[in-house]
């Protein structure tokens, strides 16, 4: 080995190589996300859980609102006394509960993500202002914020919905217009961060509007702390609408929502327990679901920093 | 190694688990350590320097794992300690200095609680005892009335006292070793110069073993015994400091030691000799030499991992051609081409070429003052910032802003900028009158001047990629058509040599000197004549800053433009400046032009600050800064206890 005699190379001739045998970046995410064990459980039940909601209509084996009475609170098919015909079984009044399950499944759904767009929007956007101006608007800003503190949910949501009337309507609108404390409290907090980042002074320099700044320098770095507040929020605004159609002042009968089934089964709590199981089993699972997803999602799509 | 090791480490490997596989921080190291040497670990970040030193305390991480082949200190096999004899050992015969002054003292504890502590913890001494030698030891590392220091709380001291602390502390148990990681950087080369002089000393004298960790070759040439430079979580090149400084084998400790600036060695304005590409990741597997991607002498050999060769008696290095490339001058393809286009630029030229009344920037009485403690029952009170501050910077020129933390120099930079409202004072381009408050003003004034800003890692926003980070200012500006744009941008990013493929890429994939690139780019799309660089390579590594002096220089150059360049490192500015302004206080105290300040400084002050400028020249020793600075140190004391940073717009 006499490497002496060697021409010395012009450039270093090793320059592109991978000296660190290393898998592509889409690769590596794609293994995080599947290492993601927890990620993948929350996932999975969610995306079973929507389906059912998306293709309650084509799956359902009866009409959700066809009363039976006959075979009124038919037990489902691992009881004795059940059978195949209603595989959960029937309510009081001899309705499926299979298809309602599956019908209520989009009430859920679609009063967790709708109210949470609103109270997200309302939150965001006044934590910003309050987190990038500062002074005056933070000061009025964190005003309406004790304000909303002051104010306990449940006990306003159950007031106005007894003066407007319970429906999926007004139980959206209430809970979009009470949920955003936490939403406001984060983004005002990580605005409060960014401010003083060398990249928004940069932005500043090249004459860009607070306006500018608020929404495309600031806004896309707060998706990482916003979307576990929003899977945090979603599955609140799910049981707080349980809660309310339990209390018979949110999705009113006939139509189907968990917790309108929870309340309905009350009655018959001791001799047929199923009939609150089965929706109080799913509300627990679809909350998890969330909850599971949105951790996955802020572990997953963190930044990479430095190593 | 000879029996009277105090630290014997063979094959020691250290492994981290990420969530994108695992990192080999520490790739099979060995170095053994006598009593009372003096050991400078030395690499650019991320070659595994600081999780050694962890490693030895046995501090990692909890995702790491420690392997070694032999760990003893003091006879004693580290590997088999419990978790409670370990805790026995550190901060007893082990301890550790950290970098960071500010946070390595609980705010919440005296002093003296903090010192005695220690002593108590590890030992039967009585509080009195653990006092008296708290006094001695506070007395000894410098600090004044050290027995009414005791009831102080850490947040009452400047930086530069609280590492005397930190010093103290490691000292309370009279340890065999102390573990320094970069326990100057964070410091004013003035504090800087005073602490290594200080811990020089106390090992001598307490003859007490050192590894010193850090990335300054000026640094290590002044106080290290010993030399171990690392890369890539490997030691290449191991030997006393005198031998590795002046028969340096290991291409990587050569390129390191051409790619600095020093004053009075290298030539001004010249680009430097820069190590191209960065430091890798060390996430997967490695084959081979290391450094290879980046050696100018790779040869084909260099696929297979190189031992470590012993040269000459404790003189080791990492290479298949260890001991035959001595002789020869490794080419410089990076740099040959700008190289050449800098020729013509001598210091002379560069100066006699502007007319006198040519000015770019002017600055006329600039002030800031900071009212502080506004409250219902206390009455305000004022700090100028920045006090009347005039200054021209002619056309083409670059006129560098030396001074200390707190002297003001971002203050002012960030008045320039539009981003802070001056209280008084006004600033001029090209003779006219810039009003940076009004939207128009403020619109002119971000045409014509721009900022680099010192850490790469904040002042680009993550979630956009490369093109868009760049474009953005023409889209703010409403330049030319999305297609116009897009050339623009494309042909900037070369410039600043981004390769085409790094265009879509976050800043999240970019090593630091990528970044500084973008920023540079993201800088000048607007074609402005001013750039005003607020410490552009401090936060980089060495091999780095070279590369983007190189492109500041050739930049300059190319598109005439003007620098205000502002830094706390001397060797840079001299080697990139043409006039030097020195700042102190919020004001000016001494400006001039490069060659006269740095060879004939008038004012005292200035004389200090060059006196403690560490060159890479081995036996020179630690520069005696005079107790004159322990007055400056406290004044800035005052200052520090009431938490004001200039850069909050309040």
């Amino acid at each position: 080995m006499d490497s002496d005699d060697l021409p010395i190379p012009e450039i270093p001739p090793f320059e592109s190589e991978r000296i660190f045998d290393q898998p592509p970046a889409w690769r590596r995410l794609i293994a995080r996300v599947l290492r993601h064990r927890s990620m993948m459980i929350g996932f999975t039940i969610l995306a079973l859980i929507v389906l059912a909601a998306i293709l309650a209509p084509v799956i359902s084996p009866h009409d959700p609102y066809a009363q039976e009475l006959s075979r009124r609170l038919t037990p489902p098919v691992w009881h004795e006394n059940g059978g195949w015909t209603h595989i959960l079984g029937t309510d009081k009044l001899g309705q499926d509960y299979l298809s309602r399950l599956f019908f209520g499944a989009r009430v859920s759904l679609v009063i967790g993500l709708v109210s949470i767009m609103i109270s997200g929007t309302i939150g965001v956007a006044l934590g910003v202002l309050a987190g990038y101006l500062g002074g005056r608007v933070d000061a009025v800003i964190n005003y309406f914020l004790t304000v909303r503190l002051s104010m306990p949910v449940i006990l306003v949501a159950l007031a106005s919905a007894s003066v407007l009337g319970g429906s999926v309507k007004v139980v959206i609108l209430l809970l979009g217009f009470l949920l955003w404390d936490r939403f406001l409290i984060v983004s005002r907090a990580v605005t409060r961060q960014l401010r003083e980042a060398e990249f928004i002074a940069a932005a500043r320099s090249l004459g860009a509007s607070p306006l500018f700044i608020m929404l495309r320098e600031i806004l896309p770095n707060l998706l990482g702390p916003l979307m576990v507040v929003a899977t945090l929020e979603i599955a609140h605004a799910i049981l707080l609408e349980a809660t309310l159609s339990f209390l018979g002042l949110g999705v009113q009968p006939p139509m189907p929502s968990w917790g309108l089934m929870v309340a309905e089964g009350k009655a018959y709590m001791f001799f047929q327990p199923w009939i609150i199981l089965i929706p109080g089993v799913m509300l627990v699972l679809l909350v998890l679901a969330i909850n599971l997803v949105g951790d996955g999602l802020r572990d997953v799509t963190a930044l990479d920093g430095r190593n | 190694m000879s029996d009277d090791a105090l630290l014997e480490v063979r094959n020691l490997r250290v492994d981290l688990q990420t969530s994108n596989g695992t990192l080999h921080a520490v790739r099979g190291i060995d170095f053994s350590l006598r009593h009372g040497e003096m050991l400078c670990l030395v690499g650019e970040s991320g070659c595994g320097k600081s999780i050694t030193s962890l490693a030895l305390m046995d501090l990692l991480p909890r995702n790491a794992t420690r392997r070694a082949d032999a760990l003893r200190f003091k006879g004693v096999d580290l590997r088999t300690l419990s978790d409670p004899a370990m805790r026995a050992v550190r901060g007893k015969q082990m301890t550790m200095i950290f970098q960071e002054p500010m946070t390595s003292l609980n705010p919440s504890w005296t002093l003296g609680n903090q010192l005695c502590e220690t002593l108590r913890a590890h030992t039967d001494a009585t509080w009195a005892q653990a006092r008296d030698r708290a006094v001695l030891l506070l007395e000894k590392v410098g600090i004044p009335s050290a027995s009414e220091r005791l009831n102080q709380y850490p947040h009452q001291l400047s930086g530069g006292l609280r590492q005397r602390v930190m010093i103290a502390m490691a000292l309370m148990c009279g340890p065999d070793l102390i573990i320094a990681d970069e326990p100057t950087t964070a410091l004013d080369v003035t504090i800087q110069a005073q602490i290594l002089h200080l811990l020089r000393d106390l090992q001598r004298e307490f003859r007490t073993a050192v590894i010193f960790i850090t990335h300054d070759l000026g640094v290590v040439a002044r106080i290290a015994d010993r030399v171990a430079v690392m890369y890539a979580g490997e030691i290449v090149e191991t030997a006393p400091v005198r031998e590795l400084f002046e028969r340096p084998e290991h291409p990587y400790t050569r390129g390191l030691l051409e790619c600095i600036p020093v004053p009075g060695k290298t030539a001004p304005g010249q680009p430097l000799q820069a190590i191209p590409g960065v430091v890798p990741n060390l996430v997967g597997t490695l084959s081979g030499c290391a450094f290879r991607n980046r050696c100018a002498c790779a040869v084909e050999d260099c696929r297979n991992a190189p031992p470590l060769a012993v040269l000459r008696p404790e003189h080791g290095v990492r290479c298949v051609r260890a001991g035959r490339l001595s002789g020869v001058q490794a080419p410089q393809p990076d740099t040959s081409a700008e190289r050449a286009e800098c020729a013509e630029l001598t210091p002379a030229s560069r100066l006699a070429a502007q007319a006198e009344d040519d000015v770019a920037l002017e600055l006329i009485a600039l002030t800031k003052v900071f009212r502080l403690g506004r409250g219902l029952f206390r009455s305000p009170w004022e700090i100028r910032a920045v006090n009347e501050v005039s200054l021209r910077v002619k056309r083409g020129t670059s006129l560098g802003l030396v001074g200390e933390s707190g002297c003001g120099k971002t203050t002012l930079a960030r008045m320039l900028l539009g981003l802070m409202p001056p209280t008084a004072g006004s600033i001029l381009i090209e003779g006219k009158k810039i009003d940076p408050t009004d939207s128009a003003g403020h619109r002119a004034l971000t045409s014509r001047m721009q900022p680099i800003f010192q850490d790469p890692y904040s002042s680009l926003n993550p979630r956009r990629t490369v093109f868009d980070l760049v474009e953005v200012a023409l889209r703010l500006h409403k330049v030319g058509t999305p297609e116009s744009r897009r050339i623009d941008v494309g042909e900037m990013l070369d410039r600043v040599g981004m390769p085409t493929r790094t265009h879509h890429q976050y800043p999240g994939q970019l090593s630091g000197g990528q970044r500084q690139r973008v920023a540079i780019a993201r800088a000048l799309i607007l074609r402005p004549k001013i750039l005003i660089c607020d410490e552009p390579t401090s936060a980089l590594d060495v091999s780095v800053q070279a590369q983007i002096l190189n492109l500041l220089l050739t930049l300059k150059k190319d598109l005439g433009l003007t620098y205000l360049f502002i830094s706390h490192n001397l060797s840079v500015v001299e080697h990139i400046v043409d006039e030097v302004a020195v700042m102190r206080g919020g004001v000016i105290v001494e400006r001039g032009d490069c060659t006269q300040i740095f060879h004939a400084p008038r004012h005292p002050y200035t004389r200090t600050l060059l006196a403690s400028i560490l060159t890479p020249e081995p036996g020179l020793g630690v520069p005696d800064i005079a107790g004159d600075q322990e007055t400056g140190d406290r004044c800035r004391e005052t200052e520090n206890s009431c938490g004001l940073r200039p850069e909050k717009d309040r």
